[in-house]
């Protein structure tokens, strides 16, 4: 029943929001806290299961999956207040691609087989796209272009990964995944689902289109896009590739490496962004490198639950903070004192402030790094690597918070629920921890550890004097740019453009028109004939085969 | 399952060619009366059809046979395999039925349009309940004729030349049907179908004449079925009226040629003995080619139907692939997607005849806007294209879901790329029609169309939502007991042990 609830009220709200009237604004009212019943499952702990519906549905919280629920359940609410304000009638397209993904992301969260997983997040990144494309402008269009083609480039690899774990297991339960019997399918499935799940997460160099769809959706929609949706691609891993069983260490030091990089390129491409949201998105993709970090230092120790447990605070960690900033970008955060307070502590808590959230959460991945270093697995540098990517972040909000003291628009009012997902950034991680034995206790050492890189981030900030406009400035996408030029050199010009055909659809368009061509050819009685002729040879050799 | 000796099939078969000859006979005047007839044949069409199902789940196969020259029987059989097309048939004519009569109002020679329409049906139960190859090919044949006249309907010179290029195509097609045929008989004697192939049983050493054999008998199902490079015919019948093209492409013509291919491999040849020859291969290959080829050239289409028509050259593939593959998994892939295929593509061809009408809508650019005029019909067509790129909760997916699981699971996971470059593709020429026609702007004034009464309205309007409606219901239902999907097991079953 509660999971039924959770599951069902984001579908009735996609019902109603079409609508106009008080119907709509109902459906409005339920899409903005319909999140807020998954906090009912994760009470009652039932479990949901319906054979009938599609191949079979099952659905339950995951014991290590109550950090991804209560940030869901937390910033996609809040954003949901927020969105009530300015998004109304006329805007249910945005609300439909909300409610949508909503209950993809339930279905994510709660998915105990493979079907239940696939249908959450095809619903999840489909819907996306309303949100995305909202503005309706012609650089909302092109967002959304590039995110359909990367997400449909994921959607490939995960779908046939998917497939193959459907010819060897069917619709299998997941937790049986994390057995050593069903190590088989899983390896085979392994790299596909990988590189899919990792277009969701923003890995270099799959981040393309992450600077772009972030920021131009509308705000509340950017908050729970980074905040919390990519970890859908984060729990695709945990769910469908968990490393226990698989020959993980092998290819676990490749995968830490890629991670640290990706936190590294994201900090120093959002150096180069002169829009808040924009800055925002990178620092997402700079998070989602720290991410893989744990990834590959849990794949190392799979038996350690406690690694798993940091996954889940780092994904909760990131998700309320991330929350909080983007809401504050849509609140002129510069305009008073209040405000700027409520903005500078989750940037500091995501620079791994000392007694923040982010401390914690990067103090559990420290130690899982640590582990696996001193099992002799990893490079003793990458956790002084790890160490710099707070300074790293520290500077990244540093030039956040320079561009958020331009936006003092005192017209723009400030919205309690970015004050409570600031206050839920800073609280709710350390009481997830209290409460499952996960707490680090703050040593003069460990503070020091955390005091540190923001004093060299502090130091450089003083010595450089990072300039308020930087020297170098990269479009947005970065590389896209690159290949969209590239692309629109091949694809021949006197097309009619065709909005939302990605250029590698338009190419093989022309191929179509010119396989048409020779086709009609094939329509001329001769040729049918000659075709008849030719096949009736084609059987008169066969017989004397 | 035991044979019982039963009227059924022909009366089935009987009610359409009835109804067909005695709306023919009524002359063009008599509207209202043609239009009751219609229905009432459809009605007690699908009935009957439930009828034998019913009969079919308790363990009865209904039979019926007559000599049509001695030695040579004509046999009608409803086994579950004949249910699961004839079912899908029964249902989507009777809501072509109601699209047609909206659609078909300002045409004129209704009357001969409406009688040949009922010939078709009367032909697809036929081929449905064939219980042999020599009854399938009468049924077949009948088909190809009686389609003809409704192709070219209109009778402008693009019409009659599309009709002209579908008999070359069809007509030389069942030639080489009919060697094939004479062939096998001679070789191995006449036989009924049996669920895991009749040929099997015999252990023939002929193995370079079955190939041949399979080769004729499958081109002759290969043109039908569109199988490239068999398919040119197809895009060019879309000069065709709207219900026209909705049943070529979803029961009648179309499918029964996949139907065919289905016959020959599980019921003539069997699944064993159709690998053994190497055959199953290289269908697998040639179906597998014409899916990727189809979604190729339906991105290059600029005109709706004719982007729809290559999808159909694609997705019916789909069929053909599942029942190569061989193994359990896949066959139930091949067969659920014969229903699968049909409700998606009927709703979007019903959906282009409602565009074409109603605003003058043909070519794809000129879809911008257009769900703000027509919101139910552009939802109904957006829901069946959702479906064919096989996005969950739709039917399609539970075909790929078989198709791709199946082939995995005996070792062909090759097939796997198939499935994703055609999802794609599918993609690729379905999703920007559904963008445009809900997040563009509507132009200021729309290219054409009529504006007819509300009920003309309504029923052209209302079957695209019955068969959208099945799209979901056999995607989220397919888990539950009786729906296609529970069916195609069940069937599965029987074929592969």
């Amino acid at each position: 029943m509660t999971v039924a609830l959770a599951v069902l009220l984001p579908l009735v709200a996609a019902v109603l929001v079409p609508f106009g009237g008080r119907v709509g604004a109902l459906g409005r009212r339920v899409a903005a806290f319909a999140p807020l019943a998954l906090l009912l499952p994760l009470m009652s702990g039932e479990r949901g299961e319906w054979r009938w519906v599609l191949l079979g549905i099952e659905l339950a919280v995951d014991p290590w999956g109550v950090p991804f629920v209560l940030l869901t359940a937390i910033a996609w609410s809040a954003s949901g207040y927020f969105a009530l304000r300015g998004l109304g009638r006329g805007s249910w397209g945005f609300w439909l691609g909300w409610s949508l993904s909503l209950w993809g992301m339930v279905l994510v969260l709660l998915a105990q087989n493979l079907v239940t997983f696939y249908l959450g997040y095809v619903a999840v990144s489909l819907s996306a796209y309303l949100m995305i494309t909202h503005a309706r402008t012609s650089a909302a269009w092109r967002a959304g272009r590039i995110y359909l083609l990367l997400a449909f480039a994921g959607e490939a690899a995960i779908v046939s990964g998917v497939l193959v774990l459907a010819g060897h297991y069917g619709n299998v339960s997941l937790p049986l995944l994390a057995t050593p019997d069903f190590a088989a399918g899983v390896a085979a499935a392994r790299w596909p689902l990988f590189v899919g799940f990792a277009v969701k997460l923003g890995i270099v160099p799959l981040h393309v289109w992450l600077p772009l769809a972030h920021p131009i959706a509308p705000v509340p929609a950017s908050a729970i896009l980074s905040g919390v949706i990519v970890k859908a691609g984060l729990l695709g891993w945990l769910k469908l590739i968990p490393p226990q069983g698989l020959e993980a260490a092998a290819s676990a030091p490749a995968l830490l490496w890629l991670g640290l990089a990706t936190a590294f390129v994201g900090v120093l491409l959002g150096l180069t962004q002169g829009k808040l949201k924009t800055v925002l998105a990178y620092s997402t993709i700079s998070q989602m490198g720290l991410v893989l970090v744990a990834y590959a230092a849990y794949s190392l120790q799979p038996g350690d639950a406690r690694w798993l447990a940091a996954i889940g605070l780092l994904a909760l960690h990131h998700g309320l903070t991330k929350t909080s900033l983007f809401l504050a970008a849509g609140c002129a955060p510069g305009a008073s004192g209040v405000r700027r307070l409520l903005l500078a502590l989750p940037a500091l808590s995501l620079a791994a402030a000392p007694f923040a959230t982010g401390y914690l959460a990067k103090g559990w991945l420290g130690r899982a790094v640590a582990a696996g270093i001193d099992a002799g697995a990893l490079a003793s540098i990458s956790y002084t690597l790890l160490t710099f990517t707070s300074a790293a972040t520290a500077l990244l909000m540093w030039r956040l918070w320079l561009l958020a003291l331009r936006e003092r628009d005192a017209e723009a009012a400030l919205h309690p629920a970015w004050a409570l997902a600031a206050l839920a950034a800073l609280t709710v991680p350390w009481l997830y921890a209290g409460a499952s034995d996960l707490l680090i206790i703050p040593t003069v050492p460990s503070v020091w550890a955390a005091t540190w890189p923001i004093l060299v981030a502090g130091a450089i900030v003083l010595l450089a004097r990072v300039p308020r406009r930087p020297g170098l400035t990269l479009p947005e996408g970065d590389l896209v740019v690159v290949l969209e030029k590239l692309a629109s050199r091949i694809a021949p010009p006197q097309l009619p453009a065709v909005p939302s055909v990605p250029a590698g659809a338009r190419l093989l368009s022309t191929l179509g028109r010119s396989l048409a061509g020779a086709e009609s050819l094939l329509r001329e009685l001769p040729m049918v004939g000659l075709l008849m002729l030719l096949i009736s040879v084609v059987v008169w050799l066969l017989l004397w085969l | 399952m035991t044979e019982v000796v039963h009227p059924l099939p022909i009366v089935v078969v009987l009610v359409s060619l009835l109804a067909g000859l005695a709306i023919a006979a009524l002359g063009e005047r008599r509207q209202r009366l043609r239009t009751v007839l219609n229905l009432t044949a459809a009605v007690l069409k699908l009935g009957l059809v439930l009828w034998i199902a019913l009969l079919v789940m308790d363990g009865v196969v209904p039979v019926f046979r007559f000599p049509l020259v001695p030695g040579f029987d004509l046999l009608l059989r409803a086994d579950s395999l004949s249910i699961l097309f004839a079912s899908l048939s029964a249902v989507l004519w009777l809501v072509t039925t109601v699209y047609a009569i909206a659609y078909m109002e300002h045409y004129d020679n209704r009357a001969r349009f409406f009688g040949f329409f009922s010939i078709c049906v009367t032909a697809t139960m036929g081929i449905a309940m064939a219980g042999n190859l020599l009854t399938f090919f009468v049924f077949y044949e009948l088909l190809t004729l009686a389609t003809w006249p409704l192709v070219v309907h209109t009778g402008s010179r693009a019409a009659l030349r599309a009709g002209r290029t579908y008999l070359r195509f069809t007509l030389g097609g069942s030639a080489l049907f009919l060697v094939g045929l004479i062939w096998l008989y001679a070789l191995a004697g006449t036989q009924d179908f049996i669920a895991g192939g009749s040929l099997g049983l015999l252990e023939l050493d002929a193995h370079a004449s079955l190939r041949a054999i399979f080769v004729l008998i499958a081109i002759g199902m290969g043109v039908k079925a569109a199988l490239v490079p068999l398919h040119a015919w197809l895009p060019t019948a879309m000069v065709a009226p709207a219900p026209v093209s909705a049943l070529l492409h979803a029961v009648a013509v179309v499918k029964a040629g996949a139907f065919g291919l289905v016959r020959l491999v599980a019921d003539v040849f069997g699944g064993g003995l159709t690998a053994e020859l190497g055959l199953g291969l290289a269908l697998a290959i040639a179906a597998s080619f014409t899916i990727v080829y189809g979604s190729v050239l339906a991105l290059g289409q600029s005109d709706l139907k004719r982007r729809l028509a290559y999808s159909t050259v694609s997705q019916v593939s789909y069929i053909a692939l599942g029942i190569a593959i061989g193994g359990p998994i896949a066959t139930v892939g091949g067969m659920v997607h014969l229903v699968h295929q049909g409700v998606m593509k009927i709703t979007m061809f019903f959906c282009a005849g409602t565009f074409a009408t109603l605003l003058g809508v043909t070519r794809i650019d000129e879809l911008d806007g257009l769900a703000r005029r027509l919101p139910w019909s552009a939802a109904a067509f957006s829901v069946a294209a959702l479906g064919m790129i096989g996005l969950p909760p739709m039917a399609g997916f539970v075909s790929k879901w078989y198709l791709g699981a199946g082939a995995v699971a005996v070792g062909q996971t090759w097939v796997v790329a198939v499935l994703v470059a055609s999802t794609l593709l599918n993609a690729a020429y379905f999703l920007p029609l559904v963008s445009r026609m809900w997040l563009r702007p509507a132009p200021d004034r729309w290219p054409g169309g009529s504006q007819p009464s509300a009920w003309v309205t309504a029923g052209m309007v209302v079957p695209a939502l019955v068969t959208a409606g099945l799209t979901i219901a056999f995607g989220v239902l397919a888990g539950s007991t009786l729906s296609p999907l529970d069916w195609a097991i069940a069937i599965a079953r029987e074929y592969v042990p």
